[in-house]
Order: C-alpha cells, then sequence, then structure tokens
C-alpha cells in the first residue's frame, strides 16, 4: 500500500477530526467554529480577516466567507454543507466536498477550530482589541465597611 | 417621487464616462450650458439617461448641494466648490485609482490634509463657511487616493478631458477659497468614526474602520494595506468623533490646530 505524503496525512487527520469520514453518520460530525479573536469586515463585496497574532491577512471569497461566518461551534460541518448547498444551489455531495476543502484550508490557516478543542487562539496577542469606558465615565465603586 | 424629483430642473444632459452613461440636471440653464461645452467630447445627444446627478446652485440662503442619486454629497454655499465636487466625482467613472482608494472626505490647510468620516463634505453651510474662512478647503471627492507607505494624500487633475475656458467663471469667480489644487499633501491626522462612550485601546481597532471604505483593497493588497496603515497609525494622530457634525468639525480643526502648538 503506498504511503501518503505528510501533508495529505495532515490534511485527512483534520477532515476527520473537523468533518468526519465522508462515509460517516451525521452524528460523528462535529462542529467547527471560527476564531474569536481575528478582526474581520467586508470589502468589495467580500470578507477580509486579519489574524493579530500572525499579523496575516486572509481574503475570503464568497463560499469561504459563509462558511467562516456560519462556523459558530454549534453547527455542525454537515449542517454547514446543507446549508452552503443550498445557498449556492449545489447538490450535496457537491457541497459536503466543497464545505470539507474549505474547513481543511481555514483550518489549516488557523482560522477555523474544532469546537470540541480548546479554541485555536494566537499564543500570545499583541493587540488589545477591546475597547473601554472613557476612564473618567461614571462608574461603581464599592462602599468600603464601616461606612 | 422623491422631493428632489418635485423640483424645477433648468437642464438635463447625458455624459459618456467610462463604461456608463450618467445623467446631470442643473438648476441653473447657464452652469448647465457651460458644463456641456466644456464636457462636450462627452456629451451624449441620442441617449437620455436617468439624473445620476443633480446640481442645486446655491440661492440666497439656501445651500448649493450635489446630489449623486438622492443623497447629497456636497453641500455648500460655494458654488466655486459646488462645481469642482461635480467634475471630481464625474471624474471618479473615469480615473482610475493611483494609491489605495479611501471613501473618506479629506480637508486641506496649507500643505497638510487631514481624513475625516463622511460628513463633513455635508455639514451645514454656514459651519463649512466659517472653516473656508479660517483657510480650511475641502476636497470633495468621492474617494481619496492615499499613499500609505508615506503618509500623504494624493490629488489628481479631474481625468475628464475638458475644456478649462467655459467653466472658468464657474470654477474661479469669486470663491471662498480656491479649490486645492493637484500635488500632494502630508497627511497630519485622520479623524475616525467611533462610539462616543469608548476609548480605543489600539490602533488595531481603526483597520477595519478605515479599510472597509476601501476601494480598491484587492488590487491594492490586503496585507500591504494592513502592514502600511498600521505603520501609518504610528505616526499620525488619531481623533474619534462619532457624535454630532459639529464634533466631527471640533476633531478635525482640532488635529490642525494641534500642529500649530
Amino acid at each position: 500500500m503506498p504511503t501518503r505524503p505528510n501533508w495529505q496525512r495532515g490534511r485527512a487527520r483534520l477532515s476527520s477530526n473537523l468533518l468526519g469520514d465522508s462515509a460517516s453518520s451525521d452524528s460523528k460530525i462535529g462542529p467547527v467554529v471560527r476564531r474569536p479573536d481575528l478582526l474581520t469586515w467586508e470589502s468589495e463585496q467580500e470578507r477580509l480577516l486579519y489574524d493579530p497574532a500572525s499579523g496575516r491577512a486572509h481574503w475570503l471569497n464568497a463560499t469561504a466567507a459563509v462558511i467562516w461566518e456560519l462556523a459558530d461551534g454549534v453547527v455542525s460541518a454537515g449542517q454547514l454543507a446543507e446549508m452552503v448547498g443550498e445557498t449556492f444551489g449545489v447538490g450535496s455531495d457537491e457541497a459536503r466536498a466543497g464545505v470539507e476543502a474549505v474547513v481543511n484550508d481555514l483550518s489549516a490557516q488557523g482560522l477555523l477550530g474544532d469546537a470540541r478543542e480548546p479554541p485555536i487562539l494566537g499564543s500570545q496577542i499583541p493587540y488589545d482589541l477591546s475597547t473601554s469606558e472613557v476612564p473618567f465615565g461614571p462608574r461603581f465603586l464599592g462602599v468600603p465597611p464601616n461606612q | 417621487m422623491a422631493r428632489l424629483d418635485r423640483l424645477v430642473w433648468a437642464a438635463q444632459y447625458t455624459f459618456s464616462l467610462g463604461p456608463f452613461h450618467l445623467g446631470v440636471r442643473f438648476s441653473d440653464g447657464d452652469l448647465a450650458s457651460a458644463m456641456a461645452r466644456s464636457l462636450s467630447a462627452r456629451l451624449v445627444h441620442d441617449v437620455i439617461a436617468p439624473a445620476n446627478y443633480s446640481i442645486l446652485l446655491p440661492e440666497g440662503k439656501q445651500a448649493g448641494v450635489l446630489y449623486r442619486g438622492y443623497q447629497s454629497m456636497v453641500r455648500t454655499g460655494d458654488t466655486t466648490r459646488l462645481v469642482w465636487a461635480t467634475m471630481r466625482h464625474l471624474a471618479s467613472h473615469v480615473d482610475e485609482p493611483s494609491e489605495l482608494a479611501l471613501g473618506l472626505d479629506a480637508v486641506v490647510r496649507g500643505d497638510q490634509a487631514v481624513l475625516a468620516p463622511r460628513g463633513i463634505a455635508t455639514m451645514p453651510r454656514l459651519l463649512s463657511k466659517g472653516m473656508q474662512e479660517k483657510g480650511y478647503q475641502f476636497l470633495d471627492a468621492p474617494w481619496i487616493d492615499l499613499n500609505l507607505e508615506r503618509g500623504e494624500l494624493r490629488v489628481a487633475e479631474p481625468g475628464l478631458g475638458w475644456d478649462l475656458e467655459p467653466m472658468r467663471g464657474w470654477m474661479y469667480g469669486d470663491p471662498q477659497l480656491p479649490p486645492v489644487e493637484p500635488g500632494v499633501y502630508r497627511l497630519a491626522g485622520m479623524v475616525l468614526e467611533a462610539p462616543r462612550s469608548t476609548l480605543p485601546r489600539s490602533s488595531l481597532f481603526w483597520v477595519p474602520q478605515t479599510l472597509r471604505r476601501a476601494r480598491n483593497l484587492k488590487s491594492y493588497g490586503p496585507q500591504r494595506a494592513i502592514d502600511e496603515l498600521l505603520n501609518l497609525l504610528d505616526r499620525v494622530p488619531v481623533r474619534a468623533a462619532g457624535g454630532g457634525i459639529r464634533e466631527l468639525a471640533a476633531a478635525v480643526t482640532g488635529l490642525f490646530d494641534g500642529l500649530d502648538d
């Protein structure tokens, strides 16, 4: 039996992890989840992701954008394939293959993860993405004891 | 019928601009004739296009307005500014951006520029007049060309292939200020939209705010744009303005005032 190259084994493992085997039942398909710490916005009718941890930008086409947006950690990859099939009017096998390919690509780039695993945040996020209340705005102060 | 369509228009012409035939209607027949002569090479006689643009000249206390469709793009009592704005908007259908093209407004003073969110071009007439009297000029265009790496605003001549002579009286006659001349202007700061109650902690906050306004991000290269913008945001001051138009104007002038200190 020929040995598959490493990258193919990696893809197969990833596929099995995130989508289950193509012959498996839907119940075995795990949900996928998008990275919560990415910057994202729409531009020229497509979606751009920016990973502050790696400093890399990723341009998603319409299909990848839909999959990434729907990957909320609850929807399974099988359901994703159904939704993508309905959205783009393609058959279930084609949709499943397409979703699998996109999920693999997004996962390989660290933009999607297995919802059953700990989140794949960057090892160290160099930017604080949050916003804060204006420091001199009203805030709750605890009352010291004995007052 | 929209309110704009109920007004009486003196004339309407169709111009061939890039891939489009665009209709421009005018509240003033003399201005319409001048523009038709100036853009005679682009004038189309056998097609009646819908009124894509409408130019309402200022009259008395009534501001002049440039509309694109039914949306006001520029509001001013300054005819020169209004006509230049029209030329720049029409040219946007022909011109290709030379840098990253951003759908932001720009205010210029001397050789420096401040970028501002949409809205500053349609501020109340008296407010813009007050700014013009203090030496601020408005670059009224649907997008601005920004060299992110050098932090420079590039202003080109509208590429309409126009004959300037018929327009001379309209474009240089009795202006409150001359139009922004073609050239390079150093970016002195940026005013960007942010909720009033929030204070962004990171320059990264401004990246989507700015680049979602980009018109040619794909061809420019998103990675390049983000890297250059983050670098630029470290070099130029940014102010947040999330309130009304007065807050926006104050933020713009405040950035220029900071240069004087």
